[in-house]
């Protein structure tokens, strides 16, 4: 066989497994999927087994312990978006509809997706890092043997929690970015805070909290689901928790963006 | 081989991961009351055995009876059911880092214990195990506030919870220091004669094989398939295998059988 041939081969081989891989991993991702539909489903029934105390805990993480960064963050965006705008709209002197673009730009999009990313990478990598160290010290083994399924007791909670409290960040980060637009255009555009309020109220409708509440709850399900996934099927090794923590934040942020530029299309397609 | 009943019973067994072979032909079986000893060298595939028993991973082919019952042909019902009559010590101890010790012990209560047993009596039974391992002042500490062994007697503190049938513990005294080790093997032998439980022991500690040992299997990693039967004490004296006599005096290994 020439060289060029064996390379061709070669090359074919490594992209065969390369997709097998990936079919598997897909596989993976179904399965976990499906066993999380089945344990809510045992929850709705009343027979999950989980622990309430660490759920709560989860919840408190997931929710108020993440108010700080996220205040931060919605506070600087809405800022961003006030100068940004306030820069181009000015030339055509056009200043006061920076408060429709910071409304409607927050609302319906930047609140939803910043809240997700930081989210991802506090909450997601926390889920898949606790998740990760549990399988190295044999705990989800003992979770088995005490006949508990790990994805009812560990995977659930986590689901559940983030799902709940991400379009309450969503709310949360909106009305915070707003004060962030609102305090460059008063401060420094000179324009009158009634009409940063107005104008503000007058741009948003109702579709626009409506998408921006439902991509948090989709992002809250994605970045919670991403963080166990990846701790679930992560080694035993102590290298193991960070490539788990490294993938469930890489693999939660570009869910993030996928997903939010389907909701885009949708949203062109629906006229929303 | 003890002459009572037998409690657990290994049946062609063959382990594998994929295509890569670990062991086969593995047959034994542990007669109720007894302290079988599963022991072998490193990567010979002893957790991996104990994990097949276990019910975490599914053998390439053989069974594992509890009873008549097959654990991996039985509806999940039924496997849930034998895993309730478990317990585990895992060669890390597996406590959960977030509780307690008693909270620790008071977990398999929680989720397969008596219906409408309350809190405070699930409470009370933790304590009685925690003082049965030595660790009553350590009740309300925290894993990571604990040193290995104390962690180990917890895990078993845990595994005895419900009273099991069957007692696996995965190298229980790996990483202990003597006293602590020998207190521990004190501590199986008077479970068993208390429990009348079956012990399974993955070990290659030789003081605790030859103090607890009343039978065992030697699992061999280059024929890939169990090489001698025995109780340890028992291996000695009379088994002609050069690997086994080798293991269990401590010697270089012959090259022709060795690792």
């Amino acid at each position: 066989m020439s060289p060029n041939r064996r390379e061709r081969i070669r090359a074919l081989a490594a992209l065969g497994r390369d997709a097998l891989r990936r079919f598997s991993t897909l596989h993976e991702v179904a399965t976990l999927l499906g066993e999380v539909i089945l344990a809510f489903a045992r929850l709705l029934r009343g027979k999950a087994r989980y622990d309430a105390a660490d759920t709560w805990a989860v919840v408190q993480a997931s929710g108020a312990g993440a108010l700080g960064v996220v205040t931060l963050v919605s506070l600087l965006i809405g800022a961003i978006l006030a100068f940004v705008g306030a820069v181009q709209l000015l030339k055509f002197g056009a200043g006061q509809f920076v408060a429709d673009l910071v409304s409607i730009s927050t609302v319906r999009e930047m609140a939803a997706v910043i809240t997700a990313v930081v989210l991802s990478g506090r909450t997601g990598a926390a889920f898949a890092a606790r998740i990760a160290t549990m399988q190295g010290n044999e705990e989800i083994d003992a979770l088995k043997t005490l006949g508990v399924s790990p994805v009812e007791f560990l995977v659930l909670p986590r689901v559940l929690a983030l799902t709940l409290m991400m379009p309450l960040l969503y709310a949360y980060s909106c009305a915070v970015g707003l004060i962030g637009g609102w305090a460059v255009s008063v401060g420094m555009l000179d324009l009158s805070s009634t009409l940063y309020w107005t104008r503000s109220a007058d741009a948003l409708e109702g579709t626009h909290f409506l998408l921006g509440g439902s991509k948090s709850v989709c992002f809250g399900f994605l970045v919670a689901f991403a963080g166990c996934f990846h701790g679930l099927r992560a080694g035993r090794n102590a290298a193991a928790v960070g490539e788990a923590t490294t993938s469930a934040v890489v693999s939660g942020i570009v869910g993030v963006i996928v997903i939010d530029a389907v909701f885009a299309l949708c949203a062109y397609a629906l006229d929303v | 081989m003890n002459s009572q009943a037998a409690a657990v019973e290994v049946k062609g067994l063959r382990m594998a991961y994929d295509k890569k072979l670990i062991q086969e032909d593995v047959d034994f079986s542990v007669a109720k009351g007894s302290v079988f000893i599963i022991m072998g060298g490193s990567g010979c595939g002893k957790s991996t055995l104990l994990k097949h028993m276990i019910g975490l991973l599914a053998p390439a082919a053989g069974q594992v009876l509890y009873g008549d019952t097959d654990y991996w042909a039985a509806e999940i019902a039924e496997q849930d059911a034998i895993r309730r009559r478990f317990g585990v010590l895992f060669q890390g101890a597996a406590l959960f880092s977030t509780m307690t010790l008693a909270e620790n012990v008071m977990l398999p209560m929680r989720l397969n214990g008596p219906r409408g047993q309350r809190r405070g009596e699930q409470r009370e039974r933790a304590e009685h195990l925690l003082e049965l391992v030595g660790l009553a002042p350590a009740a309300d500490l925290l894993p990571n506030e604990i040193s290995g062994g104390m962690k180990k007697r917890a895990g078993l503190a845990r595994a005895l919870a419900l009273q099991p049938e069957y007692l696996f513990l995965d190298e229980p005294s790996a990483g202990l220091d003597p006293i602590s080790s020998r207190r521990l093997d004190e501590l199986i032998l008077d479970l068993r004669e208390r429990t009348g439980a079956a012990v399974l022991v993955v070990s290659h500690e030789l003081p605790s094989l030859f103090a607890i040992g009343d039978d065992g299997i030697f699992l061999d990693a280059v024929s890939k398939r169990p090489i001698a039967r025995g109780a340890p004490k028992q291996l000695l004296e009379s088994c002609d295998h050069p690997f086994v006599q080798a293991f269990l005096r401590r010697e270089a290994p012959p090259e022709a059988t060795s690792e």
